[in-house]
């Protein structure tokens, strides 16, 4: 019961008012007794409190206190509470969010936690109770995510509503939280038509959102009620970084660097095992003291080489585990070895070099390359060579199997249909790609550039005055970079330009060999370029993140889009963060080419645990208190009228009772 | 008693109600006032006194002692035994009745009158007997005609008979009666005193709230050994038990005659009422419920009760009256079944 106008309470005091009317009234009728002597003595009881006496005997004036007081109420203008969302369309946002899988409670003990109920579960036994309790005008259901997902629109049906919300699991991949809640408010928007939203919005969150700021900046403009599911707000211990490099003092061993993250209230020493390839000892453990709310980091040398190293936190009581194991690769597998095809450029050698690559230079007119070259080598850059000195079977076969860098020179001897020209001008267009990242070009000169009609796998992501100067492509799933100048002819290599240019176009043409897919976000789209001959591919779980394996099941499992083309270059990584590898096979169903992916959560889910509350701006209310209030307004309007209506029914019924009263004349 | 003692009787020579209809004394004549003690009076009467004298009626034998009429001895005695005795009979002496009447306001005081001027417009139920004629509610004139017909058998029973009107001092006074032929006396005193008490708003009749001192006084207290007999409504505050013991003290034997109105005894008011004294014309402003009513009537009771105590105490017949029944039932029933007359 609620009061809309609490200053009508002011006419209460016009019941003590009738009251002292009554009690200074003079209608005492005259009446001529013989003496007083017995009706003193009848009275002398009765005298003592004689004010109240005159009230205890008056049912009229009972009446009227009780009329007064009725109308008094119906000035209030009172409303009952009904439950919210008994009238209109409500919108149901359930926030699935990484976050939500945090405890709802703290683990009793230090071991795993598997069995304990998660922010999720409560939010999604929120939902149920919610919807079993109001069975509105039909219930709409959307779960946050990449992009809000709509479960079920105007459903009236509750087994389904309810089951629906039964399936819902959390989602580990970026949740746009203010995209579900404007989604929502489009829907009832759009119910409620010219006379505003008939409905209402219920969020069912922890109130972590990455997005809280833009969720506070949308202007919401149907009622929303947040339903906060409380969880365990700190005591998460979380391995925040991992990196991996050369053991600087053991040559052949791997050193890591983790760094450790203390969310909780108290400060702990954190035990970390380093495990690799998925063995179950791990082959290196430290551990730090980290201050509450503190980072720290640690250092972990002489790690056996191996192929994918897993960083995980030993024996905490965790309120979240995704984030206590991280997975990284080794270092080593990624240091590359080109072969520099080369009459001489120090230069690129030098650029080379710093990129982090290892050249091996090698002259064609002395040099032949044999079976363990193709081995040792990971890509070949030819620089300014005809293709006439590269014609031996030998170099056709190393340059079919391995990413090929080339560069062309107007002085050596060019193919069909290639022809040199002298840019007319010297505007440089820029295509944004990998290799021309924090690059401009600016005041670079080319004097000669090759034109050539033979580039069909690749696009020109350097243009120097209106003529391609450089293709980057792919060629059976390699990576194919082609300098239609030689930096003979250009001041390029003179330029601090140079050995970026030179170190991403290293680094792109080091993707092109079979590589570890590294680390992606859960849900995220990957490229992935195939390996040649690639027919068909799978993701196959490797190890799940801690504390994830129970939201393994046959909707989460990853697969491998395709089309009638072929496989699709853009995958969706896995829903659920955890170690995975990612087999291709050809045809004959062999195995030709098996990658490891890391998939890892939105990191911001976890940053944000302990930030400020997730405010919606409501339309209707006022500034930031919201939410609440506004809803409860538009509940009033409706309910509070009906209230009135039993009042003056009541009201009714009370005067003609007095009316009874008056016409009979009885006193109590 | 002869025709024109009737007539007196019983006519109503100033146009007025009669006090006491002619059927109802052809029984009263009949009875006689009962005295529970031998009477010492001065004049022969009816009744046996108390000392010895000179009536029909034997008493005892004492021996002669020289000085004594010798005509009282009693010779056949003195021939047996050679002794002489004298015979000794009872003195019988007449009854002196003193009746007091209050006449104060409050026993004039009609409720049906005093509303129908009055502003209430709710008629005041008055009980009365079904099929009587309308009673007399007027407790004065009841209180009147009860004095008449206790008068008229003392009168008839050849006692004395003397009158009293009060209302805070003896107002009128009628000397001793003798005598049947008398009774038109007393009927005209009472007539003029009910006549008077109707006028009495015009009058002097404030009553006072001490009953003792109207009648504890010298001019109030009877000379001589009788019966009293006292006509109020006994709505005093005090002065009750005082006039009681007083008149016991006089030698009289008391008989308290209670007379009450229905009204009285059983009210019927209801809402919220402003109640005027009638003697004092004070008012009281009274919402009158269940409760109150109750209240009240425990109240009659109790003053009742207390009046009855002490006139047992004191050796007082004790006669609670409504004037609500008819003046012919309580004249011969009441009286007679109190053992007052017979």
């Amino acid at each position: 019961m609620i009061f809309q106008s609490l200053a009508s309470l002011w006419f209460a005091l016009s019941l003590p008012l009738i009251a002292l009317l009554y009690m200074l009234k003079r209608t005492y009728i005259d009446t001529e007794i013989s003496s007083h002597l017995l009706w003193n003595r009848a009275l002398k009881e009765q005298e003592a409190n004689r004010p109240w006496q005159k009230l205890r005997s008056s049912l009229l004036l009972l009446l009227q206190l009780l009329a007064a007081a009725l109308l008094v109420v119906a000035l209030m203008n009172p409303g009952i509470w009904q439950s919210p969302g008994a009238k209109g369309h409500v919108v149901i946002v359930l926030d699935r969010s990484a976050s939500m899988t945090g405890l709802a409670q703290p683990a009793a003990g230090g071991g795993p936690v598997a069995g304990a109920g998660t922010k999720f579960e409560l939010a999604q036994s929120a939902a149920l109770q919610w919807i079993e309790e109001h069975a509105g005008e039909g219930v709409t259901l959307i779960a946050t995510g990449q992009d809000p997902q709509l479960i079920a629109l105007r459903e009236h049906n509750q087994e389904l509503l309810l089951e629906a919300v039964k399936q819902l699991t959390p989602t580990f991949e970026e949740a746009d939280g203010a995209a579900a809640v404007s989604m929502a408010d489009a829907l009832l928007r759009e119910v409620g038509g010219q006379g505003g939203p008939s409905g209402k919005m219920i969020v069912i969150t922890d109130g972590s959102w990455p997005d809280a700021a833009a969720a506070a900046g949308l202007v919401i403009q149907s009622p929303v009620e947040i339903v906060k599911v409380n969880g365990v707000q700190s005591g998460n211990f979380a391995v925040a970084a991992f990196g991996l490099r050369a053991d600087p003092a053991q040559p052949g061993y791997e050193q890591a660097v983790i760094t450790l993250r203390n969310d909780s209230s108290k400060p702990a020493r954190m035990n970390i095992g380093i495990y690799a390839d998925g063995g179950a000892a791990p082959v290196a453990e430290a551990s730090a003291n980290v201050d509450a709310g503190e980072w720290a980091s640690v250092a972990v040398g002489g790690l056996p080489e191996a192929e994918v190293y897993k960083a995980q936190l030993e024996e905490t009581a965790d309120s979240y585990t995704a984030d206590n194991a991280l997975f990284r690769f080794s270092s080593a597998s990624k240091e590359q070895t080109a072969l520099l095809v080369t009459k001489g450029n120090l230069f690129l050698d030098k650029a080379l070099q710093l990129a982090g690559v290892r050249t091996t230079a090698a002259d064609p007119a002395v040099f032949e390359p044999q079976q363990d070259t193709k081995e040792a080598v990971d890509w070949v850059v030819i620089d300014g060579i005809g293709d006439d000195e590269l014609a031996s079977p030998q170099w056709r076969e190393l340059l079919a199997s391995k990413p090929v860098w080339r560069m062309l020179s107007p002085s050596s001897p060019l193919s069909e249909g290639d022809h040199a020209v002298q840019p007319g001008h010297s505007g440089v267009e820029l295509q944004e790609h990998e290799i021309t990242r924090f690059l401009s070009l600016a005041d670079t000169h080319i004097s000669k550039l090759v034109q050539t009609d033979a580039v069909n796998w690749g696009e020109p992501i350097v243009k120097y005055g209106g003529y391609p100067a450089v293709y980057a492509g792919k060629e059976g799933g390699k990576p194919k970079l082609l300098f239609t100048f030689d930096p003979h002819d250009s001041d390029l290599p003179l330029r601090p330009e140079f050995p970026i240019l030179a170190a991403q176009a290293a680094q792109w043409m080091s993707g092109g060999g079979v590589q570890q897919l590294g680390e992606v976000q859960a849900g995220a789209a990957i490229d992935i370029d195939y390996a040649s001959g690639t027919a068909s591919a799978s993701w196959e779980p490797v190890e799940h993140a801690p504390g994830l394996e129970r939201y393994v099941n046959a909707s989460s499992s990853p697969v491998v889009e395709s089309s009638e083309a072929g496989l699709a270059s853009s995958q969706i990584a896995p829903a659920i963060p955890g170690l995975y590898r990612f087999v291709e096979q050809d045809e004959d169903d062999n195995i030709i080419a098996s990658r490891y992916a890391a998939v890892s959560l939105d990191q911001r889910e976890l940053l944000q645990q302990s930030d400020k509350p997730l405010v919606l701006a409501s339309g209707a209310a006022e500034a930031q208190k919201g939410s609440a209030s506004s809803m409860r307004e538009s509940k009033e309007s409706q309910v509070a009228e009906s209230l009135v209506r039993w009042i003056a029914l009541l009201l009714l019924a009370v005067m003609t009772l007095e009316w009874g009263v008056f016409s009979r004349g009885r006193t109590v | 008693m002869n025709s024109k003692d009737r007539e007196g009787l019983t006519g109503d020579q100033k146009g007025r109600e009669p006090l006491l209809d002619p059927a109802l004394l052809e029984r009263l004549s009949r009875l006689s006032i009962v005295a529970r003690s031998r009477i010492r009076g001065t004049i022969q009467g009816k009744r046996r006194s108390r000392s010895l004298g000179s009536s029909l009626e034997f008493a005892d034998y004492r021996p002669y002692v020289p000085g004594d009429d010798i005509r009282r001895i009693d010779w056949n005695v003195y021939g047996r035994s050679g002794r002489a005795f004298v015979r000794q009979y009872w003195d019988e002496q007449e009854l002196h009745v003193h009746m007091y009447i209050d006449i104060s306001r409050s026993m004039s005081f009609d409720g049906s009158l005093s509303l129908a001027g009055g502003r209430s417009t709710r008629p005041l139920p008055l009980a009365a007997g079904a099929g009587n004629p309308p009673p007399d509610d007027n407790k004065l004139r009841y209180a009147l005609r009860l004095a008449a017909a206790v008068g008229y058998v003392a009168l008839a029973g050849e006692d004395r008979v003397s009158v009293k009107l009060f209302t805070r001092s003896i107002t009128e006074e009628l000397p001793p009666l003798r005598g049947r032929a008398s009774t038109l006396r007393l009927i005209d005193f009472l007539t003029a005193a009910a006549a008077d008490g109707e006028q009495q708003h015009a009058a002097d009749h404030d009553g006072s709230d001490d009953l003792s001192s109207a009648i504890v006084s010298a001019a109030g207290l009877p000379g001589r050994a009788g019966q009293a007999w006292l006509f109020t409504d006994g709505l005093y505050e005090h002065g009750i038990e005082r006039t009681i013991s007083a008149l016991a003290g006089a030698g009289q034997e008391v008989v308290f005659v209670h007379i009450l109105s229905p009204g009285e005894l059983r009210p019927q008011l209801q809402g919220e009422l402003k109640l005027i004294d009638s003697e004092q014309q004070t008012g009281k402003d009274v919402a009158i419920g269940a409760g109150v009513l109750q209240a009240y009537k425990r109240a009659v009771d109790d003053h009742c009760a207390a009046i009855r105590t002490y006139c047992r105490q004191r050796g007082a017949a004790y006669l609670l009256v409504d004037s609500g029944i008819p003046i012919e039932q309580a004249a011969l029933r009441l009286l007679q079944e109190s053992g007052l007359l017979r």
